[in-house]
C-alpha cells in the first residue's frame, strides 16, 4: 500500500461528507468546499444547500491512490443496480 | 469537525435515516457497530454523521533499538516508558521518542492516564492526569529523551524506520506506510496499545472522518443515506478494512474469515483491532478545531523548553475553555 493512501483519517480532522452547492446562488461549474464557515447568518441556524449537480449526490473525500480507487469501485457497485440518483465522487483538496 | 457544521447549521440530522422501517437500520444492525464508533458521530442527543474510516492511537517500537537497550519488550505504563527512554539514550546513544505534536495523541494519553479533556463547556487540561502528561515531555524534553519532527511530515515513522528511535505514537492506519519502510524487516518492528497509568483499566484515543450529510433536497439526503448505509454494510465495511488497513467497524466483520485469515498473517495485525473495547472517541464540541491548535502550541513550548508542563497545563485550559465559549 502506498503510504499516503492511509493518511487521510489520521487525527479525526477530516469528513468524508455528501453535499451540494453553495446556500446562497448557486454558480454553474463551482466546487464549492464544505468548510462550515462563514456562509451563514447565525450559528446553529439551518441552511439549505442548492444542488451543484441535480443528476447526483455528491461525495467528497480526501482520499488518494489505491484508498481512492477503491472508493470508486465501492461507489461504481453501489451504482450499478440503482434506479434512483447516483453518487457521483469528488476529490476535496 | 462535524460540530463546526452543525455550529453552522449545514448538516443533516440521520436519526430519521436510521429510524426508517424501509431504508434504516434495525437495532440488531445498529447493534452489530462498536459503540464507540457510532457514539462518535452524536452530538447533542442526535447523529449528524456516521463512520466513515476508523483508527485507534497506537505505539510503533523498534525491536532492535530496543534490543541494542537491553530491553525485551515495549513498555506497559509510562512509568516503564520513562525508565526505558533513560535505558535507551544511556545504552545507544538515540533518543527513544520522534515526536510528531498533534491533539489527538495528547488526548489518547490523557485517557490513558486514567483522565479526559473536557466536560460541558470546560477543559479538563488542569487536571492531574493531564498534568502528568506535559510533565512527562517536559521531561522527555528536559532529558534529551525524544525528538520533535517538523510539523506535517512523517519524519518520525522514517526515524523508526532508520533505527535512530524506539517509539513513535501514530493512528493505527500508519501500519501499512511503516511497513513499507520497514519492508523485508517485519520482525524488527510491533506496535501495541499506548503505555497506561493502570494497564488493568487501558484507553486509547478513537479517530478518523465521518460521513456527513449536509441539508439539501430530500432526493440528495435519501441517495447521500443509501451510500452511508451500503458503505458501512458488513459485506463493505470488510472489503474497506482489508484493502485499506482501517478498522472493521462492525462486530460481524471482524468475524469475517478473510479478517481473521490477515490477522493471522503477523502477530501486530489485529493489534488495533483489540483497542477498539476500550477506545474513546475525542470531544465533538463547536470550538475543538480552535482548541486542537492551542494543544498543538503547549505541546511545543514544552518541548522546545519555553514553558514547564504545568504552566503550559494551566495556560491551556484557560485559552481553551475561552475558545470553547466564545460567542
Amino acid at each position: 500500500m502506498n503510504r499516503f493512501m492511509v493518511r487521510a483519517g489520521v487525527a479525526g480532522l477530516l469528513v468524508a461528507a455528501f453535499g451540494c452547492g453553495s446556500p446562497q446562488a448557486p454558480q454553474s461549474g463551482s466546487t464549492p468546499v464544505p468548510d462550515g464557515t462563514a456562509r451563514q447568518p447565525a450559528a446553529g441556524a439551518a441552511v439549505k444547500f442548492e444542488p451543484i449537480d441535480a443528476s447526483a449526490a455528491v461525495f467528497w473525500d480526501r482520499q488518494t491512490n489505491e484508498t481512492a480507487k477503491l472508493i470508486e469501485e465501492i461507489i461504481g457497485d453501489f451504482n450499478k443496480p440503482r434506479t434512483g440518483l447516483q453518487i457521483k465522487r469528488r476529490m476535496r483538496a | 469537525m462535524t460540530a463546526e457544521y452543525v455550529n453552522a447549521g449545514a448538516v443533516a440530522t440521520l436519526d430519521a435515516f436510521i429510524a426508517d422501517p424501509k431504508t434504516g437500520l434495525t437495532p440488531e444492525e445498529l447493534d452489530d457497530f462498536f459503540p464507540a464508533v457510532l457514539e462518535t458521530n452524536r452530538l447533542n442527543g442526535k447523529m449528524y454523521s456516521f463512520p466513515f474510516c476508523k483508527s485507534v492511537l497506537m505505539m510503533y517500537f523498534n525491536k532492535k533499538v530496543l534490543s541494542e537497550a537491553g530491553l525485551a519488550q515495549p513498555p506497559k505504563t509510562w512509568d516503564e516508558f520513562l525508565t526505558q527512554a533513560r535505558q535507551i539514550k544511556a545504552n545507544t546513544g538515540k533518543r527513544a521518542w520522534a515526536v510528531s505534536v498533534d491533539t489527538s495523541t495528547i488526548d489518547g494519553m490523557i485517557f490513558s492516564m486514567g483522565g479526559d479533556v473536557i466536560k460541558d463547556k470546560s477543559t479538563l487540561f488542569d487536571s492531574p492526569e493531564s498534568v502528568k502528561v506535559f510533565e512527562l515531555f517536559e521531561t522527555l524534553a528536559k532529558e534529551d529523551l525524544a525528538i520533535q519532527i517538523p510539523p506535517n511530515t512523517y519524519d518520525d515513522e522514517t526515524a523508526l524506520s532508520q533505527d535512530q528511535v524506539a517509539f513513535i505514537f501514530r493512528s493505527s492506519s500508519g501500519k501499512s506506510s511503516i511497513s513499507l519502510l520497514m519492508a523485508n524487516r517485519q520482525d524488527q518492528w510491533g506496535m501495541s496499545n499506548i503505555p497506561q497509568a493502570d494497564p488493568a483499566h487501558p484507553h486509547t484515543v478513537l479517530y478518523g472522518p465521518n460521513i456527513v450529510v449536509f441539508n439539501t433536497t430530500p432526493d440528495q439526503q435519501a441517495a447521500a443515506w443509501d451510500f452511508a448505509k451500503f458503505f458501512t454494510s458488513r459485506e463493505q465495511s470488510t472489503r474497506w478494512a482489508l484493502g485499506t488497513g482501517y478498522m472493521p467497524i462492525r462486530k460481524s466483520s471482524a468475524q469475517d474469515p478473510k479478517i481473521q485469515a490477515m490477522w493471522g498473517e503477523w502477530e501486530y495485525n489485529r493489534a488495533a483491532y483489540d483497542c477498539l473495547a476500550f477506545a474513546r472517541p475525542e470531544p465533538n464540541a463547536p470550538g475543538w478545531q480552535e482548541v486542537r491548535n492551542l494543544v498543538d502550541k503547549s505541546l511545543t513550548s514544552v518541548l522546545t523548553g519555553l514553558k514547564t508542563g504545568k504552566d503550559a497545563a494551566v495556560e491551556l485550559k484557560k485559552a481553551a475553555d475561552a475558545a470553547l465559549n466564545k460567542k
